[in-house]
């Protein structure tokens, strides 16, 4: 494997790695439903996957208290489901962006000592 | 709500449409009338709306650029299916539930576990030919490919060659054996790591 692969592969583990973090991130202030949702974390995270394997993890997210989500009927066609942070949600987010700092600091430090 | 009939004009779309939708709802079946209905609302919504993004007057190509961005149903819903199972059972205490979420959770476990069985026997397989091969020269007279007196073969390292067996290849069983040895090595590996790509696919949410 080349190096540009190697590190095409590794960035790609790296970002899915923080998807949780980066849907609660997303929603922090603004309510999404399941497609621009997606297209945000393609836009902004550069997370390349399958768009259905949001919906198991907003699941999950869900179970575990850090969203919600409603049924909104649109006057036209289907309706919608839109997902938004709960309490929950936000005081988790606020230990994740914490960790993620602490973590960016490590590796900053390791960086400037190799 | 617009029926399917409504959504495209182009009948091939409408069919393409249907039959992903008939997979969502296959993937989906474990889970309730109710959650199975309310997963598809939510995929028809979101292919809808991504396939209205694309460019282009085809209807067909632009569906099918939607779904290949939205991904195989089979291998996104498993997850969810088995998480709203597991979620259902604890709530409901409903064993049938609990049952199928385990099986559904254990039928993924359950092919790794066969396919890196038949990987493992391969590899032992490849071994064998190699110490044929290492063998052969140390006791020439039980190792080899054999002929029996039932007409059936064998290909290995014998404690006793049987009565009337006869032993075919001599010294070329060293050169075919080390060849079978690598051949099968090299196969089995690179079919580990099309596995191992294809489950970084498979895995290819958190």
């Amino acid at each position: 494997m080349d190096t540009d692969t190697k590190i095409t592969k590794w960035e790609s583990q790296v970002r899915k790695g923080v998807f949780d973090f980066v849907i609660l991130l997303c929603i922090e202030d603004e309510t999404f439903y399941g497609y621009e949702l997606m297209r945000r974390i393609k836009d902004i995270a550069k997370i390349d996957v399958a768009e259905g394997t949001i919906y198991p993890l907003l699941n999950r997210l869900a179970k575990e208290g850090l969203v919600t989500s409603k049924w909104v009927e649109k006057e036209s066609g289907m309706p919608r489901k839109y997902y938004q942070i709960t309490t929950q949600g936000r005081q988790t987010l606020a230990g994740m962006k914490q960790s993620w700092r602490d973590f960016c600091i490590s590796i900053d430090q390791l960086l400037e000592h190799s | 709500m617009n029926t399917t009939n409504d959504l495209f004009t182009e009948p091939h779309a409408t069919t393409i449409w249907n039959r992903y939708c008939d997979q969502v709802l296959h993937a989906s079946r474990p889970l309730s009338e109710h959650d199975s209905q309310a997963l598809l609302l939510e995929i028809k919504d979101h292919l809808y709306s991504n396939f209205e993004q694309q460019k282009g007057s085809n209807e067909v190509t632009r569906l099918q650029v939607a779904i290949e961005q939205m991904g195989n149903p089979d291998e996104f819903i498993r997850p969810l299916v088995t998480d709203l199972l597991f979620a259902d059972a604890a709530r409901t205490l409903n064993p049938r539930t609990a049952f199928s979420g385990l099986v559904l959770h254990l039928s993924r476990g359950l092919k790794a576990v066969i396919v890196s069985s038949l990987f493992g026997v391969g590899y032992l397989l490849s071994v064998a030919f190699l110490l044929v091969a290492v063998l052969k020269p140390f006791s020439p007279d039980t190792v080899g490919l054999f002929a029996n007196a039932g007409g059936s073969f064998t290909l290995g390292i014998l404690d006793a060659v049987p009565k009337g067996s006869t032993e075919l290849l001599g010294y070329w069983v060293i050169p075919l054996s080390l060849a079978l040895a690598i051949l099968l090595y090299v196969v089995l590996t690179k079919g580990l790591r099309v596995l191992r790509t294809n489950k970084k696919e498979l895995k290819s949410g958190p």
